[in-house]
């Protein structure tokens, strides 16, 4: 699914923002990354993404290499992602059911079938009496909701989520996790980051990143 | 395409947002655009007119013979006979006094009384030649040399200033085209990048999600090509009045020139002028879409 190796991530202005590493994230697993703000979870998954392009070594999302002149590739690529983005991204003026269907939109379905997928994941994350509400007026948690069923209305391989349980009290954020989670089967997998390390002791695996000392360290632990 | 239709609702609301957002800027635009596109089809119209007028002119392009007066009936044959022979002249006839004054009276119009006050007719007979303006020179020339031509009267001088009138308002009518289409290009592209500009968060969320361009570029294509095809409908309205007036003006300006419509085809136009904007609307979104996507 995800293969890194001796990766690494410099921006342009001499930031080291992810030492060299190796990495591999296997198809269906539950990999939550932890690690404080500035340890380099947010470009990790600017890597997975293609917004970023390593400046040292290699690293391939569903054998697609992330390398830069690869840029339409890497487009394509992104309709097989599912990605929860820290402030949502959510279009403002449009319905529940519109910021739904938005990821689906290219993708080859029907308009029905869009709807109807759409409706679907919007009761699934319990939204479905406000498939109709403009996503101005909802709460946070409700938004977050949205971007979910987004990301996962779309069938993705990969569902990218970054600090879903930002800002969120312990009970929401695990019921969060839980939900990010739960798509995970044998064609999905699941990468979530987050700082909270006390809120992922029940998932199978846990990637943990610290940038401590200049140190980069990956410590994976099954759970 | 299929995929143009199955969206065309989402595009047409996402161009109603980017007209919403930008609501002020995209009126003005196009009252804008408007009025640059009038300035273009008077500018054009007005270019295709003097050509048309000046053709017309050249058409009745004529030179008169005058002769001697006293030349019998088959002295007359004799030099007709002669004018034939020389080359451009494509038509000889003959004018009687009579008919001389009677032409000039048609144009004088209701000054035509002023005829009256003289005591003997002051019009002669003369020959009044048909010839290809092209060889105005040489048929002149040749006039000259015959007997018993006294005098030869061409209006070669005003075919030659409107001639040259109508390059000159060819040239305007160039620069103008020239001046419009650069001015289409430059506020339609800027309507683009303020619409990209105030979509940036959106569209930087559709490249996340994979969208292709196609799909991200279309609403900014459509929002383009239809404020162009609104300013330019808006022109064509203004035109058709203005175009009406010019020619109810131009029946008591211009009696003397016949054959010539002072209203271009407003259906040809109207259709000219919509594929014309629509090639510059989508053009100039284009570039205003490169523009912003290079940065």
């Amino acid at each position: 699914m995800i293969s890194a190796i001796q990766c690494e991530l410099k921006y342009k202005d001499g930031t080291q923002a992810l030492k060299p590493f190796d990495l591999e994230i296997g198809t269906g697993e539950v990999v939550v990354i932890l690690g404080p703000s500035g340890s380099g979870k947010t470009s990790l998954l600017k890597l997975f993404l293609g917004i970023e392009v390593p400046s040292n070594g290699n690293i391939s999302v569903l054998d697609q290499p992330m390398i830069a002149g690869q840029e339409q590739e890497i487009r394509k690529l992104r309709t097989k992602l599912g990605p929860v983005f820290q402030e949502f991204r959510l279009i403002e003026g449009r319905s529940v059911l519109d910021n739904v269907m938005i990821g689906l939109r290219f993708l080859d379905f029907t308009h029905e079938q869009m709807i109807s997928i759409a409706t679907e994941y919007i009761m699934r994350v319990g939204l479905g009496h406000k498939r109709d509400h403009t996503v101005d007026k909802l709460s946070w948690g409700e938004c977050q909701r949205v971007a979910i069923a987004r990301a996962v209305a779309r069938k993705p391989k990969l569902i990218i989520a970054d600090e879903p349980t930002g800002n969120l009290d312990q009970e929401n954020a695990i019921n969060v996790l839980n939900l990010l989670a739960s798509f995970a089967d044998q064609q999905t997998s699941v990468v979530i980051t987050t700082h909270a390390a006390h809120l992922v002791k029940s998932f199978h695996s846990t990637i943990r990143l610290n940038m401590d000392e200049g140190k980069f360290i990956i410590e994976r632990s099954e759970g | 395409m299929k995929s143009v239709f199955k969206n065309l609702g989402y595009y047409l609301h996402e161009v109603m947002t980017i007209f919403k957002l930008n609501r002020n800027s995209s009126i003005l635009s196009i009252i804008s655009l408007a009025l640059i596109f009038f300035i273009a089809l008077i500018t054009v119209s007005g270019w295709f007119f003097s050509m048309r007028f000046s053709q017309i002119l050249k058409d009745e392009a004529e030179v008169s013979v005058y002769y001697e007066e006293t030349l019998n009936a088959y002295a007359l044959e004799t030099l007709i006979d002669n004018i034939k022979n020389i080359d451009g002249v494509e038509v000889v006839n003959k004018v009687t006094a009579d008919e001389a004054e009677y032409q000039m009276a048609v144009v004088l119009g209701e000054e035509a009384n002023i005829l009256d006050q003289f005591e003997s007719s002051p019009f002669v007979p003369y020959l009044e030649l048909e010839i290809d303006i092209k060889q105005i020179d040489p048929i002149v020339t040749a006039m000259r040399s015959l007997d018993h031509v006294t005098y030869v009267r061409d209006n070669q001088d005003i075919l030659m200033k409107i001639s040259s009138f109508s390059k000159l308002i060819g040239v305007i009518g160039l620069m103008m085209t020239l001046a419009v289409t650069f001015g289409t290009f430059i506020i339609t592209s800027h309507i683009i990048r303020e619409g990209v500009h105030a979509h940036a968060n959106q569209i930087n969320t559709l490249q996340l999600l994979g969208a292709p361009d196609r799909f991200i570029n279309t609403p900014f294509y459509i929002e383009g090509i239809g404020i162009s095809i609104v300013s330019g409908l808006i022109a064509i309205i203004l035109f058709a009045f203005f175009s009406n007036l010019v020619a109810m003006m131009s029946e008591d300006i211009l009696p003397f020139v016949t054959n010539i419509n002072m209203q271009t085809n407003p259906l040809t136009l109207s259709a000219v002028m919509l594929v014309l904007v629509v090639i510059m609307g989508g053009l100039a979104s284009a570039f205003g879409l490169k523009m912003i996507t290079q940065k």
